[in-house]
């Protein structure tokens, strides 16, 4: 009779042990309303009274809401490649367009590396060119098997960066492109390349100093 | 006839003064939020915002929102965040976005035969988890369409009713609490997007 017994009890004892771990295991990560209510305060914020944390909370806001950028912005897109003109939040323009590709090339020296991606971040435009020439860097030679030139004049190529080029710093631009069929992919060493139309508008609207976001 | 007006007035006066103290608390976090959000849109760097609340994860930069992402979905286990910025450490996922290494001399944009060899959209991760500072992690995946997703989301789902809660018990005995927060997204190419947009080292506020 015990011999039938003990396999009973000792099933009850590992399926009770299990129910408390269970119910300890959950009780533990259950997000308890009571600790995430009033988390984050700090022991200053305890005397303020109503008025003060309806005027702090206004000028605080009034802050952030000043650095917002009034007039125009372009913002781009660069996982979906696609690029909004927009003036005080509103689109003007939104325009398919090609960032980089992500790729990577290495000197063949292993001195040196590019890695070709679309920055992020913050920027605005610095300048604008009419019929840009494009200086070609190191990396564009060095893609296509070549040693760069030592003289400059041997860098020029024409014709290649399109009607209009917006400079946004370290050598990064909006600019034309020859590959038209490849708008909407992610083609480019990290400049954001776009059709002829939309270029055209956007150089003739967007003035030095537009703010450029790049996500 | 006293007493039984007593009750009323009683109960009514606790509510008001329990939501006066529930509206204060939102008040005082929002300005702490704004405080730390004000920190973060003063310098040129794209943030993150998840409100938890209100089920949606903003990208911003100066105050601006960039893009928005609505999270279907979303759990929690653990102790609450901190109201206050952090980084993002480290984005983990099983299939990892690799770059191609580009072979000097073969310009492919020129070639007949072009087949694109580039880092896209498509190539992110839809399920993956982005480790923040301050032992925080969000578990970040996508409503599950086909049968290969179906079977992964079964297990993320194991990993999260079975394997969090013991890992959470064994963190809260060493004393080193953690939040857990899972997003799922109504679509795979949100959680592709999200991965996308939040490069390494972005910093964001978790608005609970």
């Amino acid at each position: 009779m015990k011999n039938k017994r003990l396999p009973l009890l000792a099933g009850s004892l590992v399926a009770g042990g299990l129910i408390g771990l269970i119910a300890i295991m959950y009780s533990v990560s259950w997000p308890r309303a009571s600790s995430w209510y009033a988390a984050g305060l700090e022991p200053s914020d305890e005397g303020k009274s109503a008025a003060k944390i309806a005027s702090e909370n206004e000028s605080l806001k009034k802050k952030l809401d000043g650095l917002r950028q009034r007039g125009y912005a372009i913002h781009i897109d660069s996982a979906e490649n696609k690029l909004y003109l927009k003036k005080d939040g509103k689109i003007l323009r939104d325009a398919v367009v090609s960032c980089g590709s992500g790729s990577i090339l290495e000197d063949p020296s292993g001195k040196r590396s590019w890695i070709f991606d679309t920055p992020r971040g913050e920027f605005f435009v610095r300048y604008k060119l009419e019929d840009p020439d494009w200086v070609k860097p190191d990396w564009a030679f060095i893609e296509e098997g070549k040693v760069p030139p030592k003289n400059q004049a041997d860098r020029v190529e024409s014709g290649t960066l399109g009607d209009y080029a917006l400079g946004f710093g370290d050598g990064y631009f909006i600019h034309g492109t020859l590959y038209t069929r490849l708008l909407g992919r992610n083609v480019t060493h990290g400049c954001v390349r776009v059709g002829d139309k939309d270029l055209e508008f956007i150089y003739q609207t967007a003035p030095v100093g537009t703010k450029i976001y790049i996500y | 006839m006293k007493m039984r007006l007593l009750g009323p007035i009683f109960l009514t006066l606790s509510l008001a003064v329990g939501l006066g103290a529930q509206d204060r608390t939102s008040a005082l976090k929002e300005i702490r939020l704004v405080k730390e959000e004000l920190a973060l849109a003063r310098n040129p760097s794209l943030y993150f915002v998840l409100d938890i609340a209100k089920r949606t994860i903003v990208l911003k930069a100066k105050g601006i929102v960039l893009k928005e992402w609505k999270i279907l979905k979303i759990r929690i286990w653990g102790s609450p965040p901190p109201l206050a910025a952090m980084a993002v450490l480290k984005k983990s996922s099983l299939s990892v976005p690799r770059r191609v290494k580009i072979k000097p001399g073969e310009a492919e944009e020129e070639t007949a035969s072009f087949e694109l060899d580039a880092l896209e959209l498509k190539d992110m991760p839809a399920s993956y988890s982005l480790i923040l500072e301050t032992r925080t992690v969000v578990y970040v995946n996508a409503k599950a369409n086909k049968l290969g997703s179906r079977i992964g989301r079964i297990g993320h789902l194991l990993n999260w009713y079975v394997g969090l809660p013991l890992k959470n018990l064994w963190l809260q005995i060493k004393k080193k609490p953690m939040t857990m927060i899972d997003v799922t997204f109504s679509d795979e190419n949100e959680a592709r997007s999200l991965y996308w947009a939040l490069a390494d080292k972005i910093k964001g506020l978790i608005a609970h």
